[in-house]
Order: structure tokens, then C-alpha cells, then sequence
């Protein structure tokens, strides 16, 4: 029965970890009425005393990326994010317009799936980075 | 020990503000963040000193006006002309409930620069 208890606990350790993990995206819409597309170049990780880098989404352009994440390794960093939705431009042959920045930074460790905040800060931080801009 | 308890408290709630500039793709993106913590949520306690490294007590940086003074410094010291795209946001980060919040005032702009906003 303990044995149960055991593999139940760490499958929920890994499913908690996965669930907290960081993660890189670019999302992108073209509108045909503006003739234009929207572009969304996201990433985020989570920090141990806000300043070791824990996990975060692996920026790392598509032939050279090992997985969705990087470790003990900062990618949530405004050159990162940019370069990439530069290389998103270059790719489409488009112009950029409108880019804005939206950044998020949270010290309090909230309980995964909970809104509930673990009330000492500092200890696990979140980051995100999100830039959005236009293509035409 | 109660005055390194303190010192350490003091250290783990104090605010900052930053200024970041990216190069990258020729836009020019700046980037100002003014974070502080407050009481009651409404007096505050210790926010970011826009003019240093530290912080200040029982005074409330953390506003657009600092994030703007905080661009501006960056345009003049910098070559640039102008900013475009200029958006401020605030998020809140209660840690304990109507007792203690952190609060950070983001700030995000395109620098043009000083030539290609005399053309």
C-alpha cells in the first residue's frame, strides 16, 4: 500500500513541476481586413531567491532547441524574446510596427492550482515577458 | 538576532526600479519597472529609489509619473528624439490579505531615435 502512496506522490511532484515549468511561445493571427498580423512572443521561468535561474522556456531557435525547457538558465530576458520576433519578421518578409512590452514579476510562490500565496518572498519568483507587435 | 531579523526583513521587502534598453532587430525597446511594497494597502512602506541604487521609506515611487521621469533621463542621456508605443501597467501581488501588498508599475516604449525623429 505504501509503495501506492509513494508513486502516487511522485507522479503528482513531476505533474507539479511540469505544471510550474516555464514556457516559450510565439502565437501569431493574421487579420485580412487590417492586412496586418499580430504577433505574441512569450516566455516565463520561475527563480530560486530571485536570482538563480530554476526552469523556463527554452528560447532557443527551432534546429538547435533541445526541449520545450531550459534549466539553470535565463531566457526570460528582453534579447531573447526580441531576437526571436525579429527572426519571426525576417521570416515573413514583413515589417514591424507597434511593439509593446509586457512584463509580469511575482515574488510570492502561489500554491499550484490555488490563488494562495506561500507568505515569504523572495523565495520562488515568477517572470514573464511578453512582446507583442504588428506585422505588415 | 531580533536586529539581523530585521535587517534581513528590511532587505527581502525592499523595492527597486530599473531601467532596461533592447537592441535588438534595430527597435530600440525600453523597458522601466518601479516596484515597492505597502500596508493596509494604502500607505507605503518602502518603494524604489528612482535616482539610486536602494530604496526609499514611507514614500510612494511607485507610479507612472517615476516610470516617465525614468524615460525621460534615458532619452536624454541617450541619442533619441522621441518614444512611441508608450504603455504603463500596474500589477498587484497580495502576500498577506488588506495587511501587506507588493506592487509594481511597468513601463514599456519604443525609442526612436534622434535622426530618424527630425525626418
Amino acid at each position: 500500500m505504501s509503495t501506492i502512496w509513494r508513486t502516487a506522490a511522485r507522479a503528482a511532484a513531476v505533474v507539479l513541476a511540469v505544471a510550474a515549468a516555464g514556457c516559450f511561445s510565439v502565437d501569431a493571427a493574421y487579420s485580412p481586413a487590417a492586412d496586418s498580423e499580430q504577433v505574441l512572443v512569450s516566455n516565463n521561468g520561475w527563480w530560486l531567491f530571485n536570482c538563480i535561474p530554476l526552469c523556463c522556456g527554452n528560447a532557443t531557435p527551432e534546429p538547435d532547441r533541445a526541449g520545450p525547457f531550459a534549466f539553470f538558465r535565463n531566457d526570460v530576458t528582453l534579447d531573447k524574446v526580441q531576437h526571436r520576433f525579429m527572426e519571426y519578421a525576417q521570416a515573413r518578409g514583413a515589417s514591424v510596427q507597434d511593439l509593446v512590452y509586457n512584463n509580469y514579476d511575482n515574488v510570492l510562490f502561489s500554491i499550484p492550482f490555488t490563488n494562495i500565496p506561500v507568505p515569504i518572498p523572495y523565495l520562488l519568483c515568477y517572470r514573464e515577458i511578453q512582446l507583442s507587435g504588428v506585422l505588415k | 538576532m531580533k536586529r539581523l531579523a530585521f535587517i534581513l526583513a528590511a532587505v527581502a521587502l525592499a523595492g527597486c526600479s530599473s531601467v532596461q534598453i533592447c537592441r535588438e532587430g534595430g527597435h530600440d525597446m525600453c523597458c522601466v519597472r518601479t516596484s515597492g511594497w505597502k500596508l493596509f494597502n494604502c500607505i507605503p512602506f518602502v518603494s524604489g529609489n528612482p535616482e539610486g541604487w536602494c530604496c526609499r521609506f514611507f514614500s510612494n515611487t511607485v507610479k507612472v509619473e517615476t516610470n516617465i521621469a525614468l524615460l525621460d533621463k534615458t532619452i536624454r542621456d541617450g541619442d533619441y528624439g522621441s518614444v512611441s508605443n508608450l504603455t504603463s501597467h500596474v500589477t498587484e501581488e497580495p502576500m498577506l490579505p488588506l495587511l501587506l501588498k507588493r506592487v509594481v508599475c511597468h513601463t514599456s516604449a519604443e525609442l526612436i531615435p534622434r535622426e530618424a525623429s527630425e525626418r
